[in-house]
């Protein structure tokens, strides 16, 4: 299909039309006003409940995005055979058709030899570029696909702990009726994201209402420029603080909700001297100690108040605990002065904050909500980006999350929720519908999630036939392993049957969003074949062979903008809201869609059937409205099955064109669904031990060691590699974090945005604390080096500021662009990762979650002699 | 997995095997057809592929023994199916079966 | 009827919407912000947090501004708004040095957001509306409430942090946020009645 360009003097219109914005991956409704074929403006969507009429800065300024003259706008070849940083590829325009015959061909002939070959990348920031990918990559057969630094730096600890722990992506304070919220590297509500606008909103009302929000940071930005306390933390010692925390509220205080953990939990569990469950001989099912009856049981065979949680019990001759017992005991050796040394926070403000915690959690009480009477626990703990960036990612989360579990707030009134974990569907189909249930031992699967792949049950660790290794590092969603200094070693020690040789990246800019450049850049070179859909030419584009432009958010479509809601739709009570994302005007130039590039390469390498199947099963696509066999099917057409299978015959695309959205209420039922379902989550890890041993069995005879003490099943204190390190002069931790006027390295190249930075004293500068620097004779303003002892550097201006950690050395979002074709966007700010290393060691070895803290000395460019 | 209790010789229950992505180039195949007994489940359908195909196939479909791995995906009749157990009933004249992995998590 | 304007600072979390939304509204040129975000730290480590301010012309009630054109440009509507007829300004920038605020700006010769590569389809359309060689600065959107909106500042803001409405009226939002809130304005010493009012943080 031939885009239409239709000269905008043509047209005479005035039109709004409802669609979805794309400057992060929050997706906020909006609605685009365009007057005779040109968009004027953009704003927020009022019906939406996504959003609500609002947008942030970076969604109003999508029209400097969309008219940028620096568009790709043609097929581009490669016509310099040398790749490398800064080697300009020598582009030569050509013809799509060319261009897809050239990539076809080469694909279908991969896809013969193996399909494993092809490695898949995408933006996390375009939301409605995820269904189309998950589909091609399925139909294709290549399991290797990666969402590049926004997936690798964020999630694996993220949305791992809050897959398993809440069922869903991520998880928020119940904004509403939380009195009492404590963010870890957080800033729900203060920047961009998750349900960005929509929190926006929910935040500031609770602020106004009087919800108290802690904030534990290294720096004094966002959430934590409007908290009621900003506590300074080393980067990267959030576990410490946390198992503080808990221990205060356990030991010291003896606060907890036993109801919750006999309930909802693995806390009374019987774990043997060999760490793992006691279970019956004949049902394998794990055994606790039953009060009244004196002996051990099933769990699903006992009354929940009838369980012990405490003391030790014998069992066929074993001496044996309950998992809340073990994890008492465990919790003792985090006193608030052992974690005042690690963390540099008073040991007096941490037992203040475990204190203030436990009494504000309200154990045992409930509110009435519409009517239905609910536990009462309106405290959150949230952790995010910032805690969950680093080597002990697993452990920092979950011993966040730990503090929602023992007071029992998690998804219940007032306390952490994780996004929508459970749906009963529209009032009229019934549709989408998902709740969490129980799987093996009675802990929670999931009922929805992003991937077919769900964080619980654990999956079996394998010999990895996966780029990244994550079918043997089973815990691990991203990784660094595609990009890092030791994958051809690694591949090799562990036999992966295959090697690399197509890219086919949507989107995404690896050589800055991952680590540092150089070794970046040899993992692109490494692909004999490269093809780049992008909106501009970034640095990455330059290892392309061939550039195809992309159509953006206002020129595409998506079915399902917010879907799932797991990902992308406001938690807490409030309305269900289905949006869609439409196009508003026809792209300018030859631009095509994302959609319609994989489903016309799908075509033409001869997997239709495979790709009309993979829809079927991502969408769910049901009855009628099923892609039959291998007949041809616009993007159109497939987006009006999914919300005609979703909403019914007569709500397919053009009423969603029409209407924008589709509401309706949510229940207290769906909302707060952890009190209405048997299901219990694992407060004690008993599966890692177990999944340790089945890992080291593949990895260590290959030389791959497997460390012990990141699979503890219960969290526990690992440094990172810079808390380690001790190199005389490197003596601050550098860390980078999310502006809210920019979005990974995409938004730099905006102009309105780039403006409001550049007047911005943190964005573009480097942020020290004012007497470290002082102390280092900088001043205000001063250009320094950042280094690591490793010799890897960066330049910048520092900002000399009271709101950061006197050991902080803090950089905003993923800048400092050095290419020509982003012109705007070109020397703004510092390049952070830069400074990272990437390889196994760097690399948490249970989630794989890169190390983001870097031990550095910052000293005045002037007086670096090289 | 439960076993086949009857097996009535004479009815037979035609199963068409719809493989697509890697499955169906390990297979080497698209469409499979089966004669099963009727009564059969599933998993006998499963056990009978793994038996054309060999492990390597089963591998990439069972988490575990009676257990399919949550990213794959499968549909009978057109309707998505987890249970192994499920007795599989013609529509027409074959029971229509596709199976595809939908593997791979990438984040973000 | 006077218009005003509040802004809670407690919501306010330096989103930059206001001042990008104007923007977006108003087509206004680089440099030009009808409506600003200010940033201030306050406090020593560790007790800390940052003041997010966001400004904009505060339609002052005597307006020094309007006193000093030499030419009548620079005028008070009936309900308050300030605003600039840009027919009659010669761009003697008397009115900038006059405003104590400085919310106002001089559009010296066309400019574009992508320099080298001309008006964006965009700016033809919503920039290339501005005369140069005069001051701009914000007028409340006053087309936009005729219409019965808001101003887009307003409408836009994520936090709901921004109102407007009737001063004169005591039952307005405006102003029970005024009189519940203890509402303040920036320097009320300069005496010049700015009628946006903040709600402390």
């Amino acid at each position: 299909m031939e885009p239409q360009v239709i000269p905008a003097s043509a047209v005479r219109d005035d039109v709004w039309i409802p669609s979805a914005c794309s400057l992060c991956y929050g997706t906020c409704s909006i609605v685009a006003h365009r007057v005779d074929g040109v968009l004027v403006k953009i704003e927020g969507n009022p019906e939406s409940a996504v959003g609500k009429g609002r947008l942030c800065g970076k969604g109003v300024s999508g029209l400097m995005t969309h008219y940028d003259p620096n568009r790709v706008r043609v097929p581009l070849r490669r016509t310099n055979p040398v790749k490398g940083i800064g080697v300009d590829p020598g582009w030569k325009e050509i013809s799509w058709d060319e261009a897809l015959d050239e990539i076809a061909q080469r694909l279908r002939k991969l896809r013969n030899d193996d399909p494993r070959r092809l490695f898949i990348q995408r933006t996390t920031t375009v939301t409605s570029s995820r269904t189309p990918i998950q589909v091609f990559a399925a139909a294709f057969g290549t399991p290797n696909r990666s969402s590049v630094g926004g997936g690798l730096h964020c999630g694996n600890g993220a949305h791992l702990i809050s897959g398993l722990m809440h069922a869903s992506w991520s998880v928020v304070p119940d904004f509403q009726y939380c009195n009492y919220a404590v963010y870890f590297g957080a800033s729900k509500g203060h920047s961009a994201g998750h349900a960005s606008c929509s929190n926006m909103g929910l935040a500031a009302e609770a602020r106004a209402r009087g919800m108290k929000m802690v904030v534990v940071d290294p720096m004094c930005n966002f959430a934590a420029a409007k908290a009621t306390e900003w506590v300074p933390i080393r980067v990267g010692t959030d576990a410490a603080l946390a198992l503080s925390m808990c221990n205060v509220m356990v030991n010291e205080l003896g606060i907890y909700d036993a109801p919750y953990l006999r309930a909802k939990t693995n806390a009374p569990y019987l774990i043997g001297p060999d760490k793992l469950y006691v279970r019956d001989p004949e049902s394998g099912k794990p055994l606790v100690w039953d009060l009244s009856l004196r002996k051990a049981q099933p769990y699903d065979a006992v009354k929940a108040q009838e369980m012990a949680l405490e003391r030790e019990f014998e069992v066929n001759g074993l001496l044996c605990s309950p998992a809340f017992q073990i994890l008492k005991t465990h919790l003792k050796k985090f006193t608030p002065e052992w974690a005042e040394a690690i963390t540099t926070i008073p040991a007096a403000n941490i037992r203040r904050l475990g204190t203030e915690f436990a009494r504000e959690a309200r154990v045992g009480s409930t509110i009435v909500i519409d009517g239905v009477t609910l536990p009462y626990r309106p405290v959150a703990a949230i952790a995010f980006r910032g805690s969950q960036g680093h080597m002990n990612s697993l452990y920092n989360v979950l011993a966040v999350d730990l503090l929602n579990q023992l007071v029992g707030s998690a998804d219940m009134a007032g306390g952490c929720l994780g996004f929508n974990p459970a749906c009963h569907g529209h009032p009229e189909t019934g549709r989408p519908a998902y709740i969490p249930k129980a799987g093996p031992d009675g802990m929670m699967v999931a009922g929805m999630w992003l991937e077919h792949d769900f964080p619980y049950p654990i999956k079996s660790p394998r010999k990895p036939e996966r780029m990244g290794l994550q079918d043997l590092f089973v815990m691990a969603q991203s990784s660094p392993f595609p990009y890092s200094s030791d994958r051809g070693q690694l591949w090799d020690t562990l036999h992966l049957p295959y090697r690399p040789e197509v890219l086919l990246n949507y989107g995404a800019n690896a050589l800055m969003s991952i680590a540092n450049k150089e070794t970046v850049a040899q993992a692109l070179s490494q692909f004999k074949f490269i093809i780049s859909i992008d909106l501009f030419l970034t640095e990455s584009s330059d290892f392309a062979d061939i550039v195809l432009p992309d159509c953006d958010y206002l020129e595409s479509l998506d079915s399902r903008a917010n879907f799932p809601f797991l990902f992308n739709l406001p938690g807490g009570m409030g309305e269900w809201c289905w949006p869609i994302k439409q196009p508003t005007v026809q792209p300018d130039g030859q631009q095509r869609r994302s959609s319609d590039i994989l489903i016309e390469l799908a075509d033409r390498i001869g997997m239709r059937e495979d790709l009309n199947a993979a829809f079927n099963a991502v969408l769910k696509l049901e009855g009628p409205f099923r892609l039959e066999g291998d007949r041809k099917y616009s993007y159109e057409e497939i987006c009006d099955a999914d919300l005609k299978t979703n909403f019914g015959p007569d709500r397919g695309l053009e009423w969603f064109k029409k209407n924008g959205v589709i509401k309706w209420r949510k229940k207290p039922e769906e909302v707060y669904w952890r009190h209405f379902v048997d299901v219990r989550v694992p407060i004690y890890w008993e599966f890692l031990p177990v999944l340790r041993e089945k890992i080291a069995a593949i990895a260590e005879p290959r030389g791959v060691k497997i460390p012990q003490g990141y699979y503890e099943p219960l969290p526990d204190w690992v440094p990172c590699v810079s808390h380690e390190e001790n190199n005389p002069g490197y003596d601050l931790y550098a860390f980078y974090y999310r502006d809210i006027i920019h979005t990974n390295s995409f938004t730099m190249e905006n102009p309105w945005l780039d403006e409001a930075a550049r007047l911005d004293p943190y964005s573009y500068t480097i942020a020290i604390n004012a007497a470290t620097a002082h102390g280092k004779g900088l001043g205000d303003g001063d250009e320094v080096w950042v280094e690591t002892h490793r010799g890897r550097r960066v330049k910048g201006k520092v900002h000399l500021t009271q709101a950061i950690h006197p050991e902080g050395v803090g950089i905003a979002a993923c800048a400092g662009h050095w290419g020509d074709e982003m012109p705007v966007a070109k020397g703004k700010g510092v390049f952070f990762n830069d400074l990272l290393e990437v390889d196994f060691d760097h690399a948490s070895p249970v989630n794989l979650n890169l190390d983001l803290c870097v031990k550095v000395k910052v000293s005045k460019a002037a007086e670096v002699r090289r | 997995m439960k076993t086949v209790s009857r097996v009535h010789r004479d009815k037979i229950v035609l199963v068409k095997v719809r493989l697509f992505g890697i499955l169906s180039l390990l297979a080497n195949e698209r469409l499979v057809a089966l004669d099963m007994a009727e009564g059969a489940t599933l998993g006998d359908v499963l056990t009978k592929l793994g038996g054309r195909f060999g492990r390597e196939f089963t591998d990439r479909i069972l988490r575990v023994l009676g257990e399919m791995h949550s990213y794959c995906q499968v549909f009978v009749n057109n309707t998505q199916v987890s249970d192994l157990d499920m007795e599989l009933k013609a529509n027409g004249s074959a029971a229509e079966v596709g199976m595809i992995l939908l593997m791979a998590s990438d984040g973000g | 009827m006077r218009w005003g304007m509040v802004i809670d600072l407690k919501r306010c979390i330096g989103c930059y919407g206001c001042q990008l939304s104007c923007k977006a509204e108003h087509g206004s040129p680089p440099g030009v912000f009808f409506a600003r975000l200010l940033k201030q730290e306050e406090g020593h480590y560790p007790t800390v947090r940052q003041l997010f301010l966001p400004v904009l012309c505060f339609h002052c009630d005597d307006p020094p501004c309007v006193e000093v054109c030499p030419t009548e440009a620079s005028f008070q509507w009936p309900e308050g708004v300030v605003d600039i007829d840009p027919e009659k300004c010669v761009g003697c920038r008397a009115c900038m040095m006059a405003c104590p605020y400085t919310q106002r700006y001089f559009y010296d010769e066309e400019q574009h957001y992508f320099s080298g590569n001309g008006a964006t389809p965009y700016e033809k359309a919503r920039s290339q509306r501005h005369q140069t060689g005069v001051v701009m600065k914000c007028n409340f959107c006053r087309d936009r409430v005729l219409a019965g909106k808001e101003p887009a500042c307003v409408a836009n803001c994520p936090t709901v942090a921004r109102y407007f409405g009737d001063l004169d009226d005591p039952t307005s939002e405006v102003s029970r946020l005024i009189k519940e809130r203890g509402g303040y304005t920036l320097h009320p010493e300069l005496g010049t009645g700015p009628c946006v009012y903040y709600l402390s943080p």
